[in-house]
């Protein structure tokens, strides 16, 4: 499978890989340390929170604790407190029910919104100072109460009297002991105050006069000689502690803080980032009565949690209990999880941009490096496959890298160009060969033709010097017989004389009567030439008859034509007997040579026997020679015979080389070479096959050869160019 | 004006002289008398008895009560039961006479029948003068009752003061409605 995938795939997955893996190592490994981290930070931003939270709950009760203490012992509170309490005492003492006299002045009468009854200064009153006191503080008490953010304020006299309230509520002007205002917080509250000497706090809880949730604060008010003289309470909002426990935090995510009263309700929830988008709703869902509330009231020390909000929120939860102000109370620090490790999701992010980059990065730069080593291996793979497949050697490689495959691929170059050239002169040797291979069949061929000539004329030879033998045996005995011929023919020669002696006599008798025929023939003659003459004068004759003389000129006609016969017979007739007299005298003259002839042949033949006999010593001496010369012909065709064989076989061998050195040229010729030598044998003499063979160092050759002339080849400019 | 009070007061002063002890008395006797006709301006008179209306009915234990406001209000300069005495205009005009008094006079202080004050050129203390001479001297004891109080040496001022109070009355039918206390200096 890995080896099969193609380098230029495999080597950038493979970059891609190593460089994504490591990159991606990197990035978990600082997502999981950066998350650790951001725990440990969360865990001790919440720590913190929770005891900022905490110290600024109680400073801000502590604060409200020594404002209480302050309005305790001051002038104006004092003068205030005795204000109130003379001017009820003043109603108590003219009025009838000052409760009902002081409620149908400030509450009944007046017209302001339940809340906002604190707006009425002085009541409709011309009968007591309590209005004109009222009046007097009123605005005083306002800026006080608003101040501080409270709700309302109470004074009780030392008889239990609320002898004011700021925004007169049911319990303006009503007893504390008794009557019909219901025992509450306040009423405690103004009691404790009453009775003891210093401040006081009760729990935040739901007070339904002001139908939140409030925690009164009282402490006995003492003129300036230091006698009580009365008890303020203010009733605080839970609001108060807003400053405390929404301050923000300042972490990189909203801190959620919790107040739970003693009961296990939820007083009070904030996020101390308005963008947070959290309503004090959803910070405070679900914990009222949770075990988380009950949990966190139990806690003497901070514990830290994972929990999930009741709307499925995820939160790092740290919770402990507090004591506010003497109150114990449950205090919930949290975080949302995804806030918490919102940086680990940046990280996160930037990693995945990171991780991304990186792998287009090393993707381009494995593809870069891929085809790096990849193309010039492409290049030479493919020049390497069009060689084996056109055993086309005259390719190059073309390559332009200086890294180790354009070296690698250089250096095989360079081995197909040697291999080109080796090729090259192979086959130019070859070629050169072959030729010489050929000449030699050729010359073997003659040689076997000749060989076979001689063998052929050894053996002529041979039977020639049989027959010479054989002729000069009978040429011995013909000799002999010639001899006997000779002495024969000198007899018959002798003969031959006397008879043509007897043969010119006889032939002047022929001369003689010739001469005669020759007269008789003359005469023949002259009558054939009156006979025409006379026959033209006929004619003439004739011709003056007229018609007459017709049939007569016919006559001399016919006459005149037999003239001319004769005449021409008699002519014919003389030419033959001049011919004839002319080859009698011919024959005389020849009978006379005959004659000398005879006798010079009677004296030659005399001497041919004496030669003859000569010959015929002669002969039988030759006939000895002949029988010698016999035998070495007979060797000599027997060395004629051998050679035509050994011929044939270096014919033979010859052809076979030829036949080899085709096939070996019909290989060659299969590859491509960057040489242009012709593939066509060329004829070389021995000579040449000589030198051929002892300069058949080609390799030596090679590096004398300019490479470049060798590259200068047609196709070799193509293959070039289609690398 | 004042005339008509100068010849009244020497008619009075004439009737009672013989009464007053003679004792260290930095006010003389016609000097008492002149402010004794004056304290009968209708000024005077009619703040004294509109304040009695309301005051009547007030009880010892209100009347202690609304004193204590008083002097709660003293230590603040001022409040809502102070103020409106101290602000009255017979409080002005008490003033206007100590003004023109050419230094003789330091305060003028107003009672009504119960001894809460009426008015006074400056801040009184207490609210309520009921519990002393100068209104326990005076008042109930008639129309022409005159209280000289100890002559006391004042070391902010470098001067010798005393309190001089008498009966204010309705000047028809001459019945007590009220008190007046002059302070005097003397350097």
């Amino acid at each position: 499978m890995l080896a099969s995938t193609r380098l230029a795939i495999k080597l950038p997955a493979a970059f891609l890989a190593l460089t994504v893996s490591s990159v991606l190592l990197v990035a978990i490994i600082s997502y999981m340390f950066l998350r650790n981290d951001l725990r440990i930070q969360a865990d001790f931003a919440l720590t913190n929170a929770a005891n900022q939270r905490t110290a600024d709950a109680q400073e801000t009760l502590s604060g409200v604790e020594s404002l209480l203490e302050l309005l305790s012992r001051d002038v104006a509170v004092s003068s205030f407190v005795n204000s109130m309490t003379g001017a009820f005492i003043v109603v108590d003492e003219t009025q009838s029910d000052p409760t009902t006299y002081l409620r149908k002045l400030f509450v009944d009468g007046n017209s302001n919104a339940p809340a906002q009854r604190y707006l009425l200064a002085e009541g409709a009153d011309d009968l007591t100072p309590y209005s004109a006191l009222h009046a007097g503080w009123q605005d005083w008490v306002t800026r006080l109460v608003q101040h501080v953010g409270a709700r309302d304020l109470y004074v009780a006299d030392l008889d239990g009297n609320i002898v004011y309230s700021w925004n007169k509520g049911s319990e303006f002007a009503q007893s504390i002991n008794g009557g019909s205002l219901p025992q509450s917080a306040l009423t405690a509250q103004l009691n404790r105050a009453l009775t003891s000497d210093g401040v006081s706090f009760t729990s935040f809880e739901v007070y339904s006069g002001l139908n939140e949730h409030i925690s009164f604060g009282s402490v006995p008010v003492f003129d300036n000689e230091g006698a009580k003289i009365g008890a303020i309470a203010i009733a605080f909002p839970i609001s108060m502690l807003d400053g405390a426990l929404a301050k923000p935090m300042g972490m990189h995510y909203s801190v959620h803080t919790i107040l739970v009263s003693k009961n296990g309700e939820a007083l009070v929830g904030h996020d101390d980032d308005a963008a947070g988008g959290h309503s004090d709703e959803d910070v405070m869902g679900g914990i009222s009565n949770s075990e988380l509330a009950q949990a966190a009231l139990a806690a003497s020390t901070l514990v830290e949690i994972d929990r999930t909000r009741f709307d499925g929120l995820e939160m790092v939860t740290t919770y402990r209990s507090v004591e506010l102000a003497g109150q114990k109370y449950g205090l919930i620090v949290e975080a949302e999880k995804e806030q918490v490790f919102a940086k680990a999701g940046q990280l996160r992010l930037v990693m995945g941009g990171i991780v991304l980059a990186v792998l287009a990065l090393s993707a381009l730069v494995g593809l870069w490096v891929a085809r790096s080593i990849v193309r010039p291996l492409d290049k030479m793979r493919e020049t390497l496959d069009t060689m084996a497949q056109n055993k086309d050697l005259s390719a190059r490689f073309n390559v332009e890298s200086n890294d180790e495959v354009g070296a690698s691929a250089r250096a095989v170059g360079a081995i197909v160009e040697v291999m080109d050239q080796t090729l090259i002169s192979f086959r130019r040797e070859t070629v050169g060969v072959s030729g010489v291979a050929q000449e030699l069949s050729h010359l073997a061929q003659g040689l076997a033709a000749n060989a076979e000539i001689q063998a052929e004329a050894v053996e002529e030879l041979s039977a020639a010097a049989e027959e010479t033998n054989q002729q000069v045996q009978s040429g011995s005995a013909a000799a002999k017989d010639m001899g006997r011929l000779a002495s024969a023919t000198y007899s018959v020669a002798q003969e031959g004389k006397e008879k043509v002696t007897r043969m010119v006599s006889a032939m002047s008798d022929i001369s003689q009567s010739s001469e005669e025929i020759g007269k008789t023939i003359k005469v023949i003659d002259e009558i054939a030439f009156q006979t025409n003459l006379l026959a033209l004068n006929a004619a003439v004759e004739a011709a003056r008859a007229g018609t007459h003389g017709r049939g007569f000129s016919v006559v001399a006609q016919e006459v005149r034509n037999l003239a001319a016969r004769s005449a021409k017979a008699a002519q014919e007739t003389r030419s033959l007997i001049e011919k004839s007299a002319n080859q009698v005298r011919l024959g005389v003259d020849v009978s006379n040579d005959t004659f000398t002839a005879f006798d010079n042949i009677a004296n030659d033949v005399g001497k041919v026997v004496t030669l003859i006999q000569d010959i015929v010593q002669s002969v039988d001496e030759q006939a000895k020679s002949v029988t010698h010369m016999n035998t070495a012909i007979s060797s000599v065709a027997q060395i004629a015979r051998d050679s035509t064989s050994q011929a044939d076989l270096i014919a033979q061998t010859a052809e076979n080389l030829t036949g080899t050195n085709a096939s070996l040229l019909k290989h060659l010729g299969q590859f491509r070479l960057s040489g242009g030598i012709p593939d066509q044998p060329v004829t070389m003499s021995t000579s040449d096959l000589r030198k051929g063979r002892g300069s058949s160092s080609a390799p030596s050759n090679l590096s004398t050869r300019p490479a470049r002339s060798v590259m200068n080849i047609d196709h070799d400019e193509r293959s070039f160019g289609s690398f | 004006m004042k005339k008509i009070y100068r010849f009244l007061a020497v008619l009075i002063v004439g009737g009672a002289g013989a009464a007053v002890a003679q004792d260290a008395r930095l006010l003389d006797e016609v000097q008492v008398a002149q402010y004794r006709a004056w304290a009968q301006s209708p000024e005077i008179v009619a703040a004294v008895q509109a304040q009695n209306k309301e005051t009547t009915e007030y009880s010892e234990r209100a009347i202690l009560a609304l004193d204590k406001i008083w002097r709660g209000e003293v230590i603040l300069n001022g409040g809502p039961i102070m103020s409106p005495v101290m602000d009255s205009p017979v409080s002005d005009f008490l003033r206007a006479e100590v003004a023109e008094s050419h230094g003789i006079l330091s305060e003028i202080i107003l009672m009504d029948a119960k001894g809460l004050n009426v008015g006074a050129s400056s801040p009184t203390s207490d609210f309520w003068q009921g519990d002393e001479s100068k209104h326990s001297e005076t008042y109930p004891k008639g129309f022409y009752a005159v209280h000289y109080s100890e002559v006391e040496f004042d070391s902010s001022t470098q001067s010798y003061q005393q309190q001089v109070s008498f009966v204010v009355a309705d000047p028809l039918t001459q019945t007590p409605i009220g008190a007046m206390t002059l302070g005097v200096y003397r350097r």
